[in-house]
């Protein structure tokens, strides 16, 4: 697990108000939306703002891409590694 | 006409036993007495409220003030913020120290119109909690009430055996109390315990074969174990709002009865009652009662005691068996709340929730205002704990989640849960907002988590939940966590200013004894008797298991001695 998967679990967990789960309860791996954490589409709203103003990542929601950067937080990790411009 | 009256003032029923109190038995004549005394003192067609612990003098207070022409106002508790905010509705206000002081006066009781006043022209007011949040009046007249009476006489009163005793466990200073403990008896001539008694332990030495017991949802939820082998009850009547079906059959088993369950409200009097011996939970309307929907879905009610040939329009939400009349109920329509803009009807959620077999009731609200999110408050079903077990709180919420999924919008998805062995009530039964959203505070954890309160007047009864994980646990014994002394004391100290409105500042500890150590496993119960003269406050700790843990007085600084102690 890298030092980013570790960041972005706490930032939904801290973003979204999520209660009773920590870094170790979230699977790098699993689904964000739907199964796995369960998140709906007001969540991925707010966790879109929230990525783009801390790691200022472009989320282009007609990007059909979108859906497959999202599935896991790896594949977000990777999303805003290639993106190139996190602190 | 009024039966009320004529019964009362019968001279064949003058010896005829109306009430107990305090083991003295008062007669007809008895009572008379002192409604005329008490008429006599007052000047006539006043707004007067009254406020008794006592059904015995507010039977007399009430038809004295209606045998004065005046109104009589029924005020839901006597806390002097409340009070202040109804004061423009009375002229006077009669408490049990009041009634007493005038009937201990000479009086010339010939002094007022001797015919009986009819039943249209005797009116009492109650107060709703309005939507918002102002006491709300709503007024009903005597002739309404004997006329719901009248129309339930025939479904209960040839269950009850000759002699039959009425016993309150509720305040008559709501509809439904004064209905079934006041006007019902002097109606059915049927003697009625006058003495408040809002818990178990203090009927119970003196429950009599025949019995019928005026209870709510948070006695039924919390039996006392004696009742098993109590003198059984010919009728227990509940009202304020529904019983699960698993308290309604744990009722049944321990006192040998199904409770009946009369629905209705302060607006419309009773609509229908329903006992519960199935998961089938339709409610049947009472006799001649008629029934419809709105558009919305809402129950349309249409009663001679409700608005006479007018339909009275409820908000809860119904379905109606063509075949049989009978109803069923889905929660109220007016619980909404709005989500990113979308009406969340939460009714409908935790209709959604109780299909899961994982749970068996729950709660939707807004924890705060400002969340922008649903919570909910669960109890779980065995496997539902099971899971819980397994997979811990987040993974619990998030998979109940997906059962409201399964239906509604992601606006409508709780995100916030909490997972509890009782929804927390008052009283009445009901699930007082405040209550819930203390169990979503940030610090919940360094307060009580109340999961049930009985309140009568200064005196109040909660039911704790205790969790081995809390932080008051941490610390002291690894092996053996207990509360310590000073959290006993913060949680009197926390809920006695919730309650009875007193100081958080502390003058004095007296009388403090620590019995028994307190441990997560306790079944605990909190006693508050609240003394205003102090400010002061008795508490007591104690369980059905191990009987007292810890007792004390606390007594409260008032803002003057405050500033005389300030350098």
């Amino acid at each position: 697990m890298t030092s980013l998967e570790t960041e972005l679990k706490a930032f939904i967990i801290e973003t979204l108000n999520l209660e009773d789960v920590d870094v170790n309860d979230i699977d790098s791996e699993e689904a964000l939306f739907v199964d796995g954490l369960g998140l709906d589409s007001i969540d991925a709203l707010e966790l879109g703002v929230a990525l783009q103003k801390k790691y200022d990542v472009r989320i282009d929601a007609k990007d059909e891409n979108v859906k497959t950067h999202f599935a896991s937080v790896r594949n977000l990790a990777n999303f805003i590694q290639a993106s190139g411009k996190q602190v | 006409m009024s039966v009320f009256f004529e019964n009362l003032y019968d001279d064949k029923n003058a010896q005829t036993p109306l009430c107990l109190e305090n083991g003295v038995t008062y007669c007809v004549t008895d009572i008379v007495r002192d409604i005329d005394h008490l008429a006599a003192s007052i000047s006539t067609g006043q707004r007067i409220a009254i406020y008794c612990q006592s059904a015995r003098r507010f039977l007399i207070a009430l038809a004295a003030i209606w045998r004065s022409g005046g109104t009589a106002i029924l005020p839901a508790t006597d806390k002097p913020g409340y009070l202040d905010e109804i004061n423009q509705q009375f002229d006077l206000y009669l408490d049990d120290d009041a009634i007493n002081a005038r009937l201990t006066r000479d009086a010339k009781v010939s002094a007022f119109d001797m015919r009986l006043p009819t039943s249209t022209a005797c009116a009492a007011i109650f107060f709703t909690s309005g939507s918002s949040g102002q006491p709300k009046p709503v007024i009903k007249s005597l002739a309404q009430i004997e006329d719901e009476i009248q129309t339930q006489i025939p479904l209960w009163h040839p269950i009850m055996p000759q002699g039959a005793r009425m016993i309150g466990l509720v305040s008559h200073q709501h509809i439904y109390g004064l209905i079934f403990r006041i006007i019902w008896p002097v109606i059915t001539k049927q003697t009625f315990s006058a003495d408040p008694t809002p818990f178990w332990d203090m009927i119970i030495p003196d429950m009599a074969r025949g019995d019928v017991l005026i209870t709510s949802p948070a006695q039924l939820k919390n039996l006392h174990p004696d009742l098993e082998t109590a003198p059984r009850p010919s009728l227990v009547l509940s009202s304020g709002g529904p019983l699960d079906l698993a308290t309604a059959q744990e009722a049944t088993r321990v006192l040998a009865i199904c409770p009946t369950e009369i629905y209705g409200s302060t607006e419309t009097g009773g609509i229908a009652w329903r006992q519960q011996t199935g998961p089938s939970s339709a409610w049947t309307p009472l006799p001649g009662l008629q029934t419809s929907l709105n558009d919305a879905g809402c129950l349309r009610v249409c009663a001679r005691h409700i608005a006479g040939d007018d339909w009275y329009q409820t908000e809860d939400r119904a379905t109606i068996d063509s075949d049989t009349g009978c109803f069923t109920l889905h929660g109220r329509a007016d619980r909404v709340v709005k989500v990113e803009g979308k009406r969340i009807s939460l009714g409908a959620v935790e209709q959604h929730l109780r299909q899961s077999d994982l749970v068996q009731d729950a709660v939707a609200l807004l924890a705060d205002e400002n969340d922008r999110r649903l919570a909910v408050v669960a109890v779980l079903t065995e496997p539902g704990k099971d899971h819980l077990q397994k997979r811990g709180p987040f993974r619990m919420g998030r998979l109940l989640r997906r059962e409201v999924a399964r239906f509604e919008d992601d606006a409508a998805l709780p995100q916030r849960w909490r997972f509890v062995d009782q929804l927390p009530t008052d009283s009445q039964g009901k699930r007082p907002l405040h209550l819930l959203r203390a169990l979503f505070t940030k610090n919940a954890d360094l307060g009580p988590v109340i999961h049930s309160q009985t309140r009568d007047g200064q005196k109040a009864i909660l039911g704790l939940t205790l969790r081995r994980d809390m932080t008051c646990f941490q610390g002291h014994f690894p092996d053996h966590p207990i509360l310590p002394g000073v959290v006993q004391l913060h949680w009197v100290v926390q809920t006695a200013a919730t309650l009875f409105g007193s100081s958080n500042t502390v003058g004095e500890v007296s009388q403090l004894k620590f019995r028994r150590p307190i441990s997560p496993e306790d079944d605990l119960k909190l006693d508050l008797d609240f003394d205003a003269t102090g400010p002061k406050v008795r508490f007591s700790y104690h369980s059905d298991a191990v009987g007292v843990h810890s007792s004390g007085t606390v007594k409260f600084r008032i803002a003057s001695q405050d500033q005389e102690t300030a350098p």
